[in-house]
């Protein structure tokens, strides 16, 4: 029996749902939790201040809690093992500025510039378990701050957004195919 | 009840499933779709029971990456082994959707090779996975799944930069092989083609299986293999995405195990199959990547994702192979935080990429728990490590001769690298390896082949030692790593299994029938 050719038909019950509606249950942070995450991101998105004043400016309210509710759906679809994992890490790194820069404060109530120092400090921590830990939350959190949006487009990236096709110039050898007859616009009236 | 000729959405069966065919087969990735496809046109009545979920093509080209990422890849995306010892924590992309990870790869075609095929039947005594026996195999799975060269027009800016430097190092690279059609080069391979480029078997394989009857289910996780004695007789198990959960039951003359090598032993284990080596001698192909700032504008998000590869370190068991990411997935690996991080995202239009993988000896072991996922570890051996380690030194080399005017090494908290000699003290730096981000894609091994029961879990036809009925056809049977991208093996493997099994199982569909009907 034949088999092999380059099919791409496939035929699907649908079941008049979009992709959203499959997604896993939302399980929601603690109030705790959210505080945490939250501070994190907007460390994480902080920019130089626009008014040029040596405070950093934290990223938008609006990004921000964005950020918070996709990591919130995202640690959702995975196991609870996963989701407990990801409030953990989230827990321990808001727990450890005394051990690392020897601040005794949470790093969640740190101003800006402090949390964030705090956080390059995981980053660049000789403990290794440490700075992975940091990473395993920056990934997922620096992902999101950069697909879609102002942020997105700040990175030179040259389409609306990261599903848009990429725009492909012609070739500069394609011919210029000369029209059959001639063009007169309606105001010119018709051709002789 | 199903309909023949579908993938049916597993969540939309209230009732569970309860029925017989001549083959299930649990998994519908790179071997359980080949498996699938060769089985229903060989005649078999064939269901295939997916655990995740069904997204159609024009659904997952609409998919941001992070929705890519939670809704197809097991654990959300942040699956991870965890290192043991001087082992930096790897994390794993694997997919858990309709088409398992072909869905998710660059699209990158090797063959095993030959080195390997050789090791294989003359180290491991598996005289039937000779490169000339495996031939007529290659050459089916190429030809499904449209194996082409990738055109030197489809390079990216990133890639021809780095090759740049190659040049200048003597270095040689070649163009890679992807099972594309029609690539335009949007370089989002891993999290969905926009074009719908890309063969993977959810294309290749699965609309074949299903033109000859084959059922397909998703959102169906299979428990435990159903046993009468030795004899695997079907399974069982429960529809996911239903708060109900109501359950599923399959009854079939042969049960083909394809759940990939993070899962296959977790169900051998759960399914009592006692065997030392489940679950055991898991290789990875750990790799690495290094980001490099250029002064020339590259936009390298235009150009095929993966498009060159070099083997010129082979013999130190390292493979060189072109990358790109999503811009927002290459951003999150960017070192620092807050404004020094937006600094340097500003600049992601001049950032080159290039990535490496080590061929590595198999450290990994995942073991059953009570819950759904197993628990997968992994011991780095000193020599992979060096590897690894190597590897960076390589790319941040060629980054350098191409002029990058700093190299962001895979190395948590290192500033940025400026010169080679910088770069090169670095490789021999007392350093704790869980500092390494390093990323796998190829877990293979954890239900290995091998001419005897005391060192494997399969025969070389895929059958399960100490069963009748059962097999697996998926990468957790290769023997060993092989240092190539894995899908095309995987395919090949269980084409060669199929063709085997096939003749098998159709013999005792007769005799049964002869049995029942009381001829002789």
């Amino acid at each position: 029996m034949s088999g092999g050719s380059v099919g791409r038909k496939t035929s699907v019950m649908t079941i008049g749902d979009s992709a959203d509606d499959r997604d896993a249950p939302r399980v929601p942070f603690a109030a705790s939790t959210r505080a945490i995450v939250t501070a994190f991101v907007e460390a994480m998105g902080a920019d130089d201040a626009p008014d040029g004043s040596r405070e950093p400016a934290p990223l938008r309210a609006e990004k921000t809690t964005w950020i918070v509710d996709e990591v919130e759906q995202w640690s959702s679809s995975g196991s609870p093992s996963i989701r407990l994992g990801l409030r953990g890490l989230f827990w321990v790194v808001d727990l450890l500025p005394l051990f690392v820069v020897g601040l005794l404060s949470r790093a969640s109530r740190l101003p800006l510039a402090k949390r964030i120092a705090y956080y390059e400090a995981v980053e660049a921590s000789p403990i290794g378990l440490l700075a992975t830990a940091l990473v395993g939350l920056k990934i997922p959190v620096v992902a999101l701050l950069y697909e879609e949006g102002p942020e997105l487009a700040e990175t030179g990236f040259d389409r609306p957004s990261l599903t848009a096709l990429r725009v492909i110039a012609p070739p500069p050898s394609a011919p210029i195919v000369k029209a059959p007859f001639s063009l007169r616009l309606p105001s010119q009236g018709p051709s002789r | 009840m199903s309909t023949p000729g579908e993938i049916i959405h597993g969540r939309t069966l209230a009732q569970g499933l309860d029925e017989g065919c001549d083959v299930v087969i649990v998994g519908s990735g790179a071997g359980g779709a080949a498996m699938a496809a060769h089985l229903a046109e060989a005649g078999l009545s064939v269901i295939v029971l997916e655990e995740g979920p069904y997204y159609t093509p024009s659904e997952i080209a609409s998919f941001r990456p992070t929705q890519s990422m939670r809704r197809m890849w097991r654990e959300a995306g942040l699956l991870a082994a965890l290192g043991i010892g001087q082992t930096p924590v790897i994390g794993l992309a694997v997919g858990r959707n309709v088409g398992g990870s072909s869905v998710h790869t660059g699209g990158v075609c090797f063959r095993i090779p030959e080195n390997v095929h050789d090791e294989w039947v003359r180290d491991h005594g598996l005289a039937e996975l000779s490169a000339k026996r495996m031939r007529e195999a290659y050459e089916d799975v190429e030809r499904r799944v449209h194996v082409t060269e990738v055109p030197t027009s489809a390079r990216s800016l990133s890639t021809t930069k780095f090759l740049e430097g190659a040049d200048k190092l003597g270095v040689p690279f070649s163009s890679i092989r992807r099972n594309t059609v029609g690539c335009e080069g949007n370089a989002r391979c891993n999290f969905g083609c926009p074009k719908h480029a890309k063969m993977s078997v959810d294309q290749a394989y699965l609309p074949s299986a299903i033109a000859q009857g084959a059922r397909v289910y998703s959102d169906s996780l299979v428990e435990r293999v159903l046993w009468e004695g030795d004899r695997a007789v079907g399974v069982e198990g429960k529809v996911l995405g239903r708060p109900d959960a109501p359950k599923l039951r399959i009854r079939a003359r042969a049960v083909v195990l394809a759940c990939g090598t993070v899962h296959t032993p977790v169900l051998l284990s759960k399914s009592g199959v006692a065997n030392v080596h489940v679950g055991r001698h898991i290789t990875l192909h750990p790799a690495v990547r290094v980001s490099a700032l250029f002064d020339q504008r590259l936009d390298g998000w235009n150009g095929a994702l993966q498009s060159v590869y070099s083997d010129h370190y082979a013999n130190e068991g390292i493979t060189l192979v072109g990358v790109y990411s999503p811009v927002n997935i290459l951003a999150a690996a960017l070192p620092g935080v807050g404004p020094a991080l937006r600094a340097r995202g500003r600049t992601m239009g001049h950032v080159g990429v290039l990535g490496g993988m080590v061929h590595d000896e198999g450290g990994g072991v995942v073991r059953s728990t009570p819950a759904r996922e197993g628990a997968l570890s992994y011991e780095m051996i000193p020599r992979d490590l060096a590897r690894i380690r190597r590897t960076t030194t390589i790319l941040g080399e060629l980054a350098l001769a191409a002029g990058a005017r700093e190299v962001y090494l895979p190395i948590f908290g290192v500033p940025p690298v400026r010169d080679l000699a910088t770069l090169r003290a670095l490789e021999h730096q007392s350093l704790d390896a869980r500092r390494i981000e390093c990323i796998a894609f190829h877990p293979l091994g954890s239900a290995r082949m091998a001419n005897d029961a005391r060192r494997g879990v399969v025969d070389e036809n895929g059958r399960v030692y100490g069963t009748r009925g059962l097999y697996v056809a998926d990468g957790s049977v290769l023997p060993t790593s092989i240092g190539v991208n894995s899908q095309v093996a995987i395919m090949t493997m269980a084409t060669r299994l199929a063709w085997l099994a096939r003749e098998e199982i159709a013999h005792e569909k007769t005799v049964a029938n002869r049995k029942k009907s009381g001829s002789p």
